[in-house]
This record gives structure tokens, sequence and C-alpha cells, in this order.
């Protein structure tokens, strides 16, 4: 009957949604089930998408793209030009691929600034505990509570529109977020055996939390960091509508210079816009992938 | 509820709430370059320039100019546009509204359809239902508001001519035109919204509908629906309206993009137009006031789950 309410114990319930706050999943079906699946479909088609945009990164500007044509300005997808142009003639398809560099080496820096940002913080702070990590942990919690859109704005309009200042003001945004997972799994790990064995054999802060914490928090990293990519990505885009974005063509540039043009050609934004979603969709996606893999969750304590 | 945790909770509010502003006052004088200059633009004279100095007191140190600026916020006074002279307090007095008006109306959307649809595929678990109603709010929480944006603005504002691309109509002047202004908008913020809270009372629901009274509640023979929306919603509605709460504050000053896409005339669309003409007194006390905001929404959430639960009290 529609009536019976379905429970846990009937195997009906996905898995990573009855994960209680401590404590493992300890139904024995679902732990199975997350072993035995392999990569899904939506995992490849996100894999794949994600390949795409790595070659345009890399290899974009030898593609053999269509070059810039005035009888095609302003019109929606043709032959020659499948996703149309935008009011100059200039291809949006070709304008997109162009774009996809800037944005790309954004994102990975920044992720990369912000994973040895947030890393160490996170270590120290979860490693040693006591006032430390109240310091620390505060630091990452007033970060949080500023508005961050606005912060990065005006880092970004103050101290001048390059390349290295986007990045300053988006690792400002995604370090408290790197930082406070690290925190909570330091913490769990920083009481293990095998912690306190490093320890008692005279291994040093140091190298108790790059040899033997790091390694097992790196997972939970890494599938934040996925999420944080993609928060990146967007935020490039958010930037370049505020007029605060990076300089050259960008996918969030791309939007910024044709939303007035909106209403007599929607194409030029439309396809930048799609580019970002898919991207998000696809990080967000494997990032959920690997905390599934590797059980991963923020509220350790 | 001892009075010393009162006091210790107020004491730990007033220290967050001034490290706070000091931030937000540092952020914009730790900024590299001459303030001068930068509201100069090249084209004062020395006059000019000696009269900015005096009213932003750059002789004074940092932490003198941070204490004036905080007791002029105290008493109501949030400093002034340099290029119009405008009050700061006057501009929050129209902003703030519009901004409230877009946050509560993104609140209530999201919950009205994010709550039945969360009874729902907590009582569906594992349905064909429940797997695509899954899929679909995953699909919205990756979607950013400002992608979502462009779309409704290409199809039902420039496409289907439903509703403007964009502008503001006061309530008072005409309530229709009012809400066809704010649909959009509303709409932009309030899918991931849904996402984020459908999910979160769907994961509580499933929880709490294996309580013990529920199977009590279902062998007295009650309805179904009874015990979903009476028995089982009350419980679990309780983390939702927190989350929720913390958004309030996350948008209020979080909602720039859709402000300036959309044309409307609040906190977002303020800050964003500090930014671009350099107002900084102005921009400080905006990213003050949004700070201040969040922290004291937090503190009450906070403190009023210690009142109905004095587990976190003593924990």
């Amino acid at each position: 009957m529609a009536d019976e309410i379905p429970t846990v114990a009937d195997g009906a319930v996905e898995e990573r949604f009855v994960e209680t706050v401590e404590g493992l999943p300890t139904d024995p079906e679902h732990v199975k089930a997350r072993r035995r699946r392999g990569l899904g479909l939506t995992a490849w088609l996100a894999l794949g998408w994600l390949a795409v945009v790595a070659l345009m990164a890399i290899i974009g500007p030898y593609l053999p793209l269509p070059e810039r044509d005035v009888s095609c300005a302003r019109e929606g997808p043709a032959a020659g030009h499948p996703l149309g142009c935008d009011q100059r003639g200039n291809d949006n398809l070709t304008l997109v691929v162009e774009g996809t560099r800037p944005t790309i080496t954004l994102a990975v820096a920044v992720i990369a600034g912000a994973m040895i940002l947030g890393g160490i913080a996170g270590l120290v702070a979860g490693y040693f505990r006591g006032r430390t990590d109240t310091a620390l942990t505060n630091v990452l919690n007033i970060m949080l509570a500023l508005p961050q859109l606005v912060l990065a704005m005006a880092i970004v309009r103050f101290m001048g529109q390059t390349f290295w200042n986007v990045a300053l003001a988006l690792v400002i945004v995604a370090t408290p977020l790197l930082g406070r997972i690290t925190r909570a799994n330091t913490l769990t790990f920083s009481e293990r055996e095998f912690v306190l064995a490093a320890k008692t054999l005279g291994a040093k802060h140091g190298r108790v939390m790059v040899r033997e914490i790091l390694p097992n928090v790196l997972p939970a990293m890494f599938s934040i960091a996925l999420l944080a990519i993609a928060i990146v990505i967007v935020a490039e885009g958010g930037l370049a509508i505020l007029n605060v974005g990076l300089t050259e063509t960008s996918w969030g540039t791309l939007i910024a210079e044709n939303r007035g043009q909106l209403r007599r050609n929607p194409w030029p934004v439309i396809v930048p816009v799609t580019v970002i979603f898919f991207t998000v969709l696809a990080f967000n996606y494997l990032g959920d992938v690997v905390r599934e893999r590797f059980d991963v969750r923020e509220s350790a304590l | 509820m001892s009075w010393r945790y009162v006091g210790r909770r107020l004491v730990q509010l007033v220290v967050v709430l001034l490290i706070v502003t000091f931030f937000s006052f540092m952020l914009i004088n730790l900024l590299p370059g001459d303030p001068v200059d930068n509201l100069c633009t090249g084209v004062c004279d020395q006059e000019q320039e000696a009269q900015i100095r005096e009213e932003l007191n750059l002789d004074e140190g940092v932490v003198q100019r941070y204490f004036d600026w905080l007791g002029g916020i105290l008493t109501g006074d949030f400093g002034r546009y340099y290029d119009s002279g405008v009050q700061v307090s006057q501009v929050l007095e129209s902003a703030l509204p519009v901004s409230l008006q877009l946050v509560i109306y993104t609140q209530i959307v999201a919950l009205v359809i994010a709550i039945p649809m969360g009874v729902l595929t907590a009582y569906r678990a594992g349905t064909v239902f429940d797997r695509s109603s899954n899929a679909t709010a995953f699909g919205f929480l990756a979607l950013p508001n400002y992608v979502l944006a462009f779309y409704l603005i290409s199809i039902f504002a420039l496409g289907l001519a439903w509703f403007p691309p964009g502008g503001y109509v006061y309530l008072s002047d005409n309530p229709i035109e009012h809400f066809k202004s704010m649909f959009l908008p509303v709409m932009a913020l309030a899918a991931g919204q849904v996402a984020v809270y459908m999910r979160l009372l769907r994961s509580d629901m499933i929880q709490t509908l294996q309580e013990d009274y529920i199977t009590m509640a279902k062998a007295k023979g009650m309805p179904p629906r009874r015990v979903l929306f009476r028995h089982a919603l009350r419980p679990s509605s309780l983390t939702l309206l927190t989350v929720a709460g913390l958004n309030v504050g996350t948008l209020i000053g979080g909602a720039v993009i859709i402000e300036v896409l959309f044309e409307l005339p609040g906190m977002g669309t303020q800050i964003f137009l500090t930014i671009n003409n350099n107002e900084y007194v102005a921009l400080q006390s905006y990213i003050a006031i949004i700070g201040v905001a969040y922290v004291l929404i937090n503190f009450s959430i906070d403190f009023t789950y210690s009142l109905v639960d004095p587990r976190i009290r003593h924990g």
C-alpha cells in the first residue's frame, strides 16, 4: 500500500541522506552498494565535458574555428556558425573557446592558492587545537561573515583590475571553504592511533601533519576543491557582470560585454552562460562522487 | 538559563561585532592607493585635497578614525556620499526595503515549493518521483542564479513578454506591477534555495519518519497526510527554518548581481554603485551593515536554539 512509509531497513532510502552526523553509515546494504557502483554514466558525461573544457583551454587557439564574418552579425545559429554570432560578427563558438583559457587558468590558480592557504590553516588549527584553533577558526568565520562578493569587488576595484588581483580576491573567497573542511577532518584524524604512534616514535609536528594526517584529509579537500572550482568559475562571471572581472576575453567578460544586446540577440550571452552551467554541473557532480567514495563530511565535530 | 550564560553570550556578541566592523573598516583602509587620489582622479587643486583630507580625518590614526566612524554608526550617522553629499542613511532608507522585499519573497516562494516537495520525496523515498525530484534539485543547485536570470529574461521577458526584463515598481504605487517586476528576480534567487531546502527537509524527514511516535500514529489509523504534515513536519521544520533564517542574512547583500541585472534599487545595486564611484565611506558602512545583520541573525538563531535545547548551553 502507498500508506506504507519506507524506512532505511526497506533498503528504499538512498545512502547519502541517511548518514548521521557522527558515526559511519552502518547499514551493510548501502555500504556494499557504494562499493559496487562503478563510475556511472552521469559521471562519465561529466568527465567528458570537463575533458572538452580542458581541450578548449589547451589547444583552443589552434583549432580551425569560424572566423569573423560580418554577414553573420546578430544572427542566431546558421550554417558555418553553429552557435550564431555577436553584434560585430564574431562567431560565438570561437569566442567561448577563446575565453576558456583565462577562465580555467584563473580557476586553477585560485584553487591551488586556496588549497595551500586553507590546507595549512586547517591542518594547524585541527592539529594543535586549543587557542591556535580558536584563533584560526574565528578568522575563517569572519571571512565568511563579510559579504564575499562585495569583498572581492572592493579588492579588484581598489587594487586594480588585473588577472592576479582578481585571483587574489577569489582566493579570499575560497580559502575559508577549504580551511574548514581541512580542520574538521584533521580533528578526527589527529586522534587516531597511527598519529599517536608517529608522535610516540618521536616524529616532529610538521612531519606528523604532512606525512600522517595530510594524506588522509586530501580526499576531503579534493572533493571540496571540486565544488570550490565551480564557485570560482561562477564568481568570475559575477565579477565580470559587475565590471570588476578579468580584462581578457573570458566566459564572464563575454556575458558582461554582450548583456546590453540581450534584447536584440541573446545568443552571445546564452552561449557562455550555458557553458558555465554545464561546467559547474560537472564539477558539482564529480565533487559529490568523490565525497561519497571517501565518505567525507564537514561536521566531524 | 542562567544570567551568567546570557552575559557570556552577549559579551561574545559584542566582541564579534567589533571584529566584523573593524574588518569592514580596515578592508577599505588597508587597500593600497591614497583615498584622496582615488576620489579626485587627478583633477583636485590643493584646497580641495585638503578639504577631503579634513573630511575623512586622514590626519588621525586608523584606530581613532575607526572609533569615530563606529560612534557615528551607533548614533545613526553612516557618513555621506562625497559626490552628491547625500546621507548614506537616506539611501539606506529607500534601498533596504527593496532588498528585504526581494529576500522575503524569495524565502516565501522557496519554502512554499520546497516543503511539500521535501515531505513528499521523504514519504516516497526511493521511488521514481523521488529520484527525478532529486536529480532536478541537483541541477538547480548547480545553476548559478545569474545564469538562470538570463534564461528567465530571454524566455519570459523578451520572448513571451509576460514580465518586464528589469526595473522596480513600488508596492504602494501599483501592487500588480510590483509583483510582476519582482517575479523574475525572485524566481532566479529561489530556484537554488528550493533545491537546498528540499534536500534538507527530505533527509531530516526520512529520519523523523522512523521514530516510534510516527509508527504509533500510523498504528492508530491516522491518515498519512496528517501523520506527515502534523506529526513529522513539526520537528523537522526547525532545521529548515534555521537555514532559511541564515539565508536571509546572506541574501541581503548577496543578491548584488541579481539586483544589478534586474535594475532593482536595493542594497546590492547601491553597493555596486559605491564601488564603481569610489565612495569609500558609504561602502564601508554598507559592508558593516550587512556583516552586522548577518552576525545578529546568526546570534538570534543560536540563542533561540539554546533556549529551546539545554544541551547546547552546557555543551
